[in-house]
């Protein structure tokens, strides 16, 4: 790990304290001397700079068309200015160990703003046979170890992969559509790759490329909307042409060598649906990286809809 | 996928859960002795008044109560409810803060003293010629709540449009297309809103309502009154409820407004409802759900105070909490603590808490200009209910220009929480059931320096939130 530190202890279990700056000027010497109160920080902050862990999420989980489960788990890391490189292996691992591996090693500090976990950043699939087995995410910070667990047990950890079920059910709805009804992962090819496309939290977007330290790597995507399900939506496909739909998309390191970011130009763009979109990574250390590109259309917090594109880059000196 | 009974129940169906717990076996025999207290006398007008509005066929709980076998079979279960003051649902705490309210529907101390001797005592129908009448309850959607109260049904009945509802146990909040109350409905000119009530329309459709809203979506940020001088409230705040119309949820028709204060519903207006659909337990499509909002109107020609309706105060989003967002860590208890300060002389009356599933408690206190401070309340969360506490008019806080107030909120992530789907989970903010929200809601009228003074004047030196 590129920095280990003790975690705040105030600020993970226990509260988060909040007074405005206008409180003291309003409060009486009945709760607390005037003086002192002024001269307090009531803040607790559970986000800083730097010094605090990363937290595992659940996000839930739905199921492939082959009956497997996919597990979606993101992670919020809670400094605003601090990147982490936590590497696989103690005090990064799933378990079970055989499960271990599709997590991300690299977690980008949150920057300025009002602050936002990473949603699903990656798929743990499971057998259809999981049954109630719990899938445990592991990370270790400070010798504190912060864990999560994905499972199938639970429908209201169900969600929405590819279309926006909400959306699906108000196709009715013609005045609608703009709200929910054409909110569907888009398709993603990774252009230099030659790859297939495919959409998805999953990611399954195979695509490498070489680069050289210090020498910017540009990548395309080319992002288009997933085919009708039906005569009908394919009419209301059609005439949207005119109107190509605004996606973002958002590129992270998401593995790679430790204390080497990857600067992205631009990180993160709207792009008109279909279209294309291209970024330049330009990398610092030599190594093999996997970068992340989320295309958005829906809502991260609503759990959709987007796709999760990986590019491996092997970076020669 | 492995079974999920028993972690989540449906937001309606709950008092399956509580009920059924301990009273399956019938009651036994007991020796009435001494006892005077008899079913038919003493606990039937009880039942009518505080139980059966809800447990009787064809509403939200799962046995019917409307007769003396029924209670009886029950009587364990009862006992055990109304000591223990789960049911009827008033979940607030009645040991500190403000206890005299419009809709409370708690038993009093007699009352539940009554019941618990009743039992005691064996269960004792008593004379049947002391039982009281029956009461004709209305079947499901033929009355509104607030009918009784108003002597009429709503002046203007607003459908939304219908929507499936699929059954893949995923949460979902459809924004229904708006409907045209004039086009509709006939409305013209503008008039002033006495009260609204929102409610699930379609029978069946209520065990899978969580919550819902119906909004007028044309009204633009200028036409919506926040008050008289209120540019009080921070603007995000304003934001969030400036198009508000109604909000329903279990324990919550509606809102009424204060006499003399009202909301405006203009000819043209667009009511656009978005309900939150749970269905967790539906196992098949339920087609054509709609909701309605019902509307009682101030006469022609009255123009009340308007009144800023409910407030929602969004602690995620509170000035100050930008290095704070909502985290809950597994198996544990988190608590968050914000303020804000009212730049404007407020009368509040009603208060609500918003969780989720993780909720535990709510406690509003004031810190007034002049330094005083006032609990005004501690809400008991429970996910099931979301009980509106509506204040009596006398004891309605006024709360002036520049009171800070303090909202305290903890989560309770621990298998003591029986609500809680995972507490292995860690839990952020968010629009899921299984996210976390907090929110507190704040009827709200503001009023002048001077027309505050008045208020403050008839309270006659009571304090300025009084119980």
């Amino acid at each position: 790990m590129s920095n280990t530190r003790r975690l705040g202890s105030k600020v993970i279990g226990t509260a988060a304290c909040t007074l405005l700056a206008a409180t003291p000027a309003a409060l009486s010497g009945q709760i607390v001397p005037r003086p002192a109160l002024e001269q307090m920080d009531w803040k607790i902050r559970t986000i800083r700079d730097s010094g605090q862990p990363v937290v595992p999420a659940f996000e839930g989980w739905y199921q492939n068309p082959d009956g497997t489960y996919d597990l979606c788990f993101g992670f919020f890391n809670l400094n605003r200015a601090e990147s982490l490189d936590v590497p696989r292996g103690p005090d990064n691992f799933i378990e079970p160990a055989r499960f271990d591996g599709a997590q991300p090693t690299h977690f980008t500090a949150l920057g300025e703003g009002r602050p936002q976990r990473e949603f699903c950043a990656f798929v743990v699939n499971v057998p259809a046979d999981i049954g109630d087995q719990r899938v445990w995410w592991n990370l270790r910070f400070a010798g504190r170890t912060y864990r999560v667990p994905g499972h199938v047990t639970l429908r209201p950890y169900m969600i929405d992969n590819l279309v926006n079920s909400v959306g699906a059910a108000m196709e009715e709805f013609e005045v609608n559509r703009q709200f929910a009804g054409a909110e569907a992962a888009p398709l993603v090819r990774v252009v230099d790759a030659q790859g297939p496309e495919a959409r998805g939290k999953g990611g399954n977007v195979p695509a490498q490329a070489r680069a050289r330290v210090g020498a910017p790597l540009r990548i395309r995507l080319q992002i288009s909307r997933p085919p009708a399900p039906d005569a009908a939506a394919a009419d209301d496909a059609r005439r949207d042409e005119d109107a190509p739909s605004q996606q973002s998309v958002k590129w992270t390191k998401f593995s790679g060598p430790v204390d080497a970011p990857v600067a992205f130009s631009p990180a993160r763009a709207q792009v008109s649906v279909p279209g294309e979109h291209s970024v330049q990574a330009t990398f610092v250390r030599p190594g093999e990286y996997v970068l992340l590109a989320q295309v958005l259309h829906g809502s991260f917090a609503n759990q959709c809809c987007w796709t999760n594109a990986y590019v491996r880059v092997v970076v020669d000196p | 996928m492995a079974d999920e009974s028993g972690l989540l129940r449906s937001t309606l169906g709950f008092w399956g859960g509580l009920l059924l717990l301990a009273c399956s076996a019938p009651l036994a025999a007991q020796a009435p002795a001494t006892v005077e207290v008899t079913y038919a006398r003493d606990v039937a007008p009880i039942m009518q008044a505080s139980c059966q509005s809800c447990h009787r066929p064809g509403s939200v709980a799962p046995m019917s109560l409307l007769t003396y076998q029924d209670a009886r079979r029950w009587a364990r279960s009862i006992k055990e409810q109304v000591q223990s003051r789960v049911m009827p649902p008033w979940p607030l705490d009645t040991g500190v803060g403000i206890q005299r309210f419009k809709n409370d529907q708690s038993l009093s101390d007699e009352e539940v003293e009554t019941i618990v001797a009743w039992v005691d005592a064996g269960a004792p129908l008593g004379n049947p010629a002391d039982m009281p009448p029956d009461i004709a309850w209305p079947a499901w959607g033929e009355r509104w709540a607030y009918e009784e109260r108003f002597g009429r049904p709503p002046d203007v009945v607003v459908s939304s449009p219908a929507y499936t509802v699929t059954a893949d146990g995923m949460d979902q909040w459809p924004i229904l297309p708006a409907v045209d109350v004039t086009a509709e409905m006939g409305v013209k000119g503008e008039r002033w809103i006495r009260a609204v009530e929102l409610r699930p329309a379609t029978p069946g459709s209520a065990s899978v309502f969580h919550h819902g809203s119906a909004r007028v979506a044309n009204r633009l940020p200028e036409d919506v009154y926040i008050g008289p001088g209120s540019s009080n409230s921070p603007a995000e705040v304003r934001d969030l409820q400036r198009d508000q119309l109604a909000e329903a949820a279990v324990g919550v028709e509606g809102s009424i407004f204060p006499e003399g204060t009202g909301r405006l519903l203009k000819e043209g207006d667009q009511i656009v409802f978005n309900p939150h659909f749970y269905p967790a337990k539906l196992t098949e499509d339920l087609p054509d759900v709609a909701l309605q909002v019902g509307v009682w109107l101030y006469p022609e020609g009255v123009v009340p105070r308007p009144t800023d309706g409910d407030i929602v105060y969004d602690q995620t989003s509170m000035p100050g909490m930008e290095d704070a967002p909502l985290i809950i860590p597994p198996n544990s208890q988190a608590t968050y603590r914000t303020s804000f300060r009212l730049e404007g002389n407020a009368r509040i009356h009603s208060i609500r808490g918003h969780m989720h599933l993780l909720g535990a408690y709510n406690v509003v206190e004031a810190v007034y200009p002049d330094g005083r401070y006032e609990l005004i309340n501690k809400l008991n969360w429970d996910q099931r209910w979301h009980t509106a506490f509506l204040y009596e008019d006398d004891v309605q806080p006024l709360l002036p220009k520049g009171t800070v107030v303090i909202i305290t909120t903890v989560f309770d992530n621990t298998r003591n929480n029986l609500a809680a789907p995972d507490p292995d989970q860690w839990v952020f903010a968010g629009n899921r059931t299984v996210d976390e929200m907090f929110r507190l809601r704040l009827g709200t009228t503001f009023y002048s320096d001077e027309d505050f003074a008045e208020l403050v004047a008839e309270r006659q030196g009571r304090p300025v939130a009084s119980r």
